[in-house]
């Protein structure tokens, strides 16, 4: 007669214990991971319906609410004029939008599209004079239309040798 | 576990009864698979050496040929995931295909909108000189990102087929409520992002950077499709795998039983 027991001959069933602990933490992966997902997606929806409904203000726009926005950060658009001037870091320039302009000294780098014609969007605030806008990032707001370069029109105006 | 509403063995893989199949592939997705080559290697030359710069964005503009096409393909594969959520949601045309397609478009879908931050975020770089903004259109690409990130996390939870399959085709429906506000964002909105340029009266792009972008559609439509039919149908051998291993499992233990 054999005197061992069924366990040592059959492997043991995992405990119960060690079962439902692997189950709450399974569950608590599941509700960090559902958190972490739920927490980003909130961040996103309250950046986006902070920022979505008015990105930036047009120049007429911030003009008329030159009093209430004092000298609150806020975003606005302009088309660069002519007579665009850097002094040292400083790059100063007027944006016009629906006849209406206003003067900019900007600390920011401008991209190598930066130039009198193009639409811009400003990130900065009123000086506290009120007089000019004072921005620290300058992003180039480029339209939807495409023109393709032709470099043989710039040569037909360079001189040539042959001419 | 309810066992009576498991899938049945899928028969949509192409192979012949009683034949096993051995990999995805057949004759469309290589007719499939070869025109997305062919197309993507055109668009990849026309783009990069025979179309010209822009006027404003120089060199900057060679993303336009992969930008808005992989844009588009995730909204066709979050599309199609929603419209086959609906199918298998409404009784009549109920089969676990229609699920298995769901789960199939949006993974593709969340690819190419992988594509489509990426490659915008270079641009935005380079014209822009930023990263990244919360501007309408970007934050909500974002969103779809992550919801449908969700999605298909949602989709690898347990329970039993029907109810995991009901609760995700319902997500996929609401999720893809935001497709449609996403493509509008610019036109509803002041964004940075500029405004559509080809899907429009009078589209504001000509001759051969027309031609080339039109072509990339076609490209990325191609690819879309291709990957789409290859995931299908690794859904589809994922399912009957689960189906024929749970069965070969019941057949063992009886076996052990009658031994």
């Amino acid at each position: 007669m054999t005197l061992t027991t069924r366990s040592s001959a059959v492997p043991p069933a995992p405990p119960v214990r060690r079962a439902r602990r692997r189950l709450l933490r399974s569950r608590r992966r599941q509700v960090v991971a559902a958190v972490v997902v739920l927490g980003a997606i909130g961040f996103l929806i309250g950046e986006g319906l902070h920022n979505a409904t008015s990105y930036f203000l047009y120049t007429n726009q911030a003009v008329a609410q030159k009093a209430s926005l004092g000298t609150k950060p806020f975003r606005i658009e302009g088309t660069v004029e002519p007579g665009v001037r850097r002094a040292g870091q400083n790059t100063d320039f007027t944006i016009i939008a629906n006849r209406v302009a206003v003067p900019v000294v900007s600390t920011g780098t401008p991209t190598s599209l930066f130039k009198p014609g193009i639409p811009v969007v400003l990130d900065g605030h009123w000086s506290a004079t009120g007089a000019v806008y004072d921005a620290n990032l300058i992003m180039v707001k480029h339209t939807a239309n495409y023109v393709a370069a032709h470099p043989n029109r710039l040569k037909s105006q360079l001189p040539t040798s042959g001419r | 576990m309810s066992t009576t509403t498991a899938p049945a063995p899928p028969r949509g893989t192409g192979a012949p009864a009683g034949a096993r199949r051995r990999g995805t592939g057949d004759r469309t997705t290589r007719i499939l698979g070869l025109g997305a080559l062919v197309t993507l290697g055109l668009t990849a030359w026309l783009g990069l050496a025979v179309t010209p710069p822009d006027v404003v964005q120089g060199q900057l503009v060679r993303l336009i040929y992969v930008h808005p096409a992989s844009a588009t393909m995730c909204y066709v594969g979050f599309g199609l995931c929603a419209v086959s959520s609906l199918a298998w949601l409404w009784p009549r045309t109920r089969s676990p295909r229609w699920d298995a397609l769901a789960g199939a478009s949006a993974e593709v879908g969340v690819v190419f909108c992988a594509v489509c931050l990426v490659s915008g975020s270079i641009w935005g770089r380079g014209s822009w000189g930023v990263w990244w903004t919360w501007d309408a259109r970007l934050t909500l690409t974002a969103l779809l990102f992550a919801v449908f990130l969700g999605y298909l996390a949602l989709r690898r939870t347990g329970g039993d087929f029907d109810s995991r399959a009901k609760r995700c085709a319902i997500t996929a429906v609401l999720c893809f409520v935001v497709v449609p506000i996403d493509h509008e964002a610019t036109t509803w909105w002041t964004t940075l992002h500029q405004g559509n340029t080809l899907f429009r009266s009078n589209p504001m792009i000509h001759g051969s950077q027309l031609a080339t972008m039109g072509l990339s559609f076609v490209a990325f439509g191609l690819l879309f499709a291709w990957l789409t039919v290859h995931r299908y149908r690794v859904e589809r051998l994922e399912e009957r795998f689960e189906t024929e291993g749970f069965a070969a499992a019941i057949a063992e233990r009886r076996a052990e039983g009658t031994s």
